[in-house]
């Protein structure tokens, strides 16, 4: 007995299982592809979301008024607050920036500061903080720790728009994750499905493959071939479904958003989420058919 | 080769044991032909030979092996050693007349090349060499008969086990079928066939007549058949 020629058998009898399969087997491969198509819409969506986000959460800057004389003193403040983990970019205001400032905010009303004698702007340090992928940065922590530094009189920041930024990003990963739980169960489920018929359908073959001495691995692991390339071509169909829509979709979205988001390209998801969804397509058919199996093949 | 001690065997729910206190030894090479009206419990004999049943009393050894204590999963070594031909043939309607024969021989791990060319070997000497590539189910009753002996013996059993291979068939095509079996026998295979067909009982091989589960009568080879048993046969027949 050759292992590579029983291999091969099983093999060929998992082409003849894919060929065979049916509505049955059509039917479980467009479900994958639906779910890999919803997935990776999902995962597109959140994608672009983030970096709009992310967009959003930098443009908002704790603003560090000081107590300190002269340049020598606010540099080296700048450099410290630079080098904070959670900081990505920290600028330094001198007074007379930040009395030109306060003019330009004031508008009309700026020119009554024109003359005024005396009147002294402190020296300023605008921190802009990281947003990484995972969430916005806690700015609440990373103004108390500036807060801290000596010679920091005062911090501000707008905590308000990034603490509904981040709560939105939670909501939507949140989501996501309860999206591609209940996708995953669909999908085993009609896989699943799927196979009992083909078992159902090929149960005499079985019971005679049986009778000449075929092993029960012989029997089963065709069936599971079948789930296999049943899922990754069911994912590979929804996610060239998915690059056909973002191909379309990319120009309209670019129109419609970049008034408002300055030049806003919508983002494909990463390679390796593609690469992902494709192996999880994988995964799920095995795990389909081989549910039916043990469940549906007592032979 | 094949001994039985005692075997009983009753169906769940049956009123009485398909198989009740039988004992037999065929040895290796034989040629045994279980006889016996419906319901004798030659099919169920036959079953137990290639673990389709397994007895609820006795003990059924097969090569040495008992077959009562065989865990599942020695089951398919002790089936690819038996050549089974069913009543029913047993093909796959859809597959062509060579993938059923190869079947038996590729559950075996045996090389595809190997596979072609046995099955399409044991199906010329079977004269089916010219429907290699025809879907079973367009075959006549007496081919798909001689397809599933093909696929028996293309592994080239150590005991050959029929079922009424000659039922359904005319005298003519019964007869093209006996010879596969007496070829195969002569080729040193065991073979045990159940029938009630006067043409098999009717040549010098012995007779095991059952009737309700039990033994009734063990005619050796070469022994003249009792009259009766022919009788028998022949008013089942």
């Amino acid at each position: 007995m050759s292992t590579v020629a029983l291999v091969s058998s099983m093999v060929r009898h998992g082409g003849r299982s894919v060929r065979s399969g049916g509505l049955p087997f059509f039917f479980a491969m467009l479900m994958t592809a639906l779910g890999a198509f919803s997935i990776g819409s999902y995962a597109t969506l959140l994608v672009n979301f983030q970096r709009v986000a992310s967009t959003v959460g930098e443009s908002v800057a704790l603003v560090l008024f000081l107590n300190v004389e002269g340049a020598v003193a606010a540099e080296e403040l700048r450099a410290r607050a630079a080098l904070m983990p959670d900081v990505r970019e920290a600028a330094l205001i001198t007074p007379e920036q930040a009395l030109a400032r306060a003019r330009r905010g004031l508008g009309d009303a700026g020119r009554a500061l024109e003359g005024s004698a005396g009147l002294t702007m402190p020296w300023v340090i605008e921190v802009t903080p990281r947003f990484d992928l995972a969430g916005a940065t806690d700015r609440e922590a990373l103004a108390k720790r500036l807060r801290e530094l000596p010679g920091v009189d005062e911090v501000m920041h707008p905590g308000g728009e990034v603490k509904r930024v981040d709560a939105l990003m939670r909501l939507l990963h949140g989501a996501g994750a309860f999206l591609g739980v209940l996708i995953a169960l669909v999908v085993i489920v009609v896989v699943s499905n799927a196979t009992k018929l083909t078992v159902l359908q090929r149960r005499e073959e079985i019971a005679i493959m049986k009778l000449v001495g075929a092993t029960d691995l012989f029997v089963q692991t065709p069936l599971v071939l079948a789930g296999l390339v049943q899922g990754v071509l069911g994912a590979a169909l929804g996610l060239v479904a998915l690059a056909l829509a973002h191909a379309s979709l990319a120009s309209v979205v670019k129109v419609a958003l970049s008034g408002a988001l300055g030049t806003f390209v919508l983002e494909p998801m990463p390679p390796w989420l593609w690469a992902a969804l494709v192996c999880g397509g994988a995964v799920l058919g095995v795990a389909g058919a081989a549910l039916s199996v043990r469940r549906f093949l007592r032979v | 080769m094949i001994e039985l001690f005692h075997v009983s065997l009753r169906y769940p729910g049956a009123d009485r044991p398909a198989l009740d206190d039988v004992t037999l030894e065929i040895r290796k090479g034989e040629f045994v032909l279980f006889a016996g009206p419906s319901g004798a419990g030659k099919t169920s004999l036959l079953r137990l030979l290639f673990c389709a049943e397994t007895a609820t009393g006795g003990q059924v050894l097969v090569g040495g092996r008992n077959l009562a204590r065989l865990k599942p999963t020695r089951v398919p070594e002790v089936r690819r050693n038996i050549g089974v031909v069913f009543q029913d043939f047993k093909l796959l309607p859809e597959h062509s007349v060579l993938d059923n024969v190869a079947l038996a021989l590729e559950v075996q791990g045996r090389r595809f090349e190997e596979v072609q060319e046995r099955a399409a070997g044991v199906l010329k000497q079977v004269g089916l060499g010219h429907k290699l590539h025809q879907p079973a189910e367009r075959l006549s009753g007496g081919e798909q008969q001689r397809v599933a002996i093909a696929r028996a013996l293309v592994v080239e059993p150590a005991i050959l086990l029929c079922d009424e291979p000659t039922g359904n068939l005319d005298a003519e095509r019964a007869q093209g079928i006996l010879e596969l079996l007496v070829t195969a026998h002569v080729r040193g295979t065991t073979v045990v066939v159940a029938t009630h067909d006067p043409a098999l009982l009717g040549g010098s091989r012995r007779v095991v007549r059952l009737e309700d589960g039990r033994i009734v009568a063990d005619v050796p080879a070469f022994a003249p058949l009792p009259a009766a048993i022919l009788d028998a046969t022949r008013r089942v027949a």
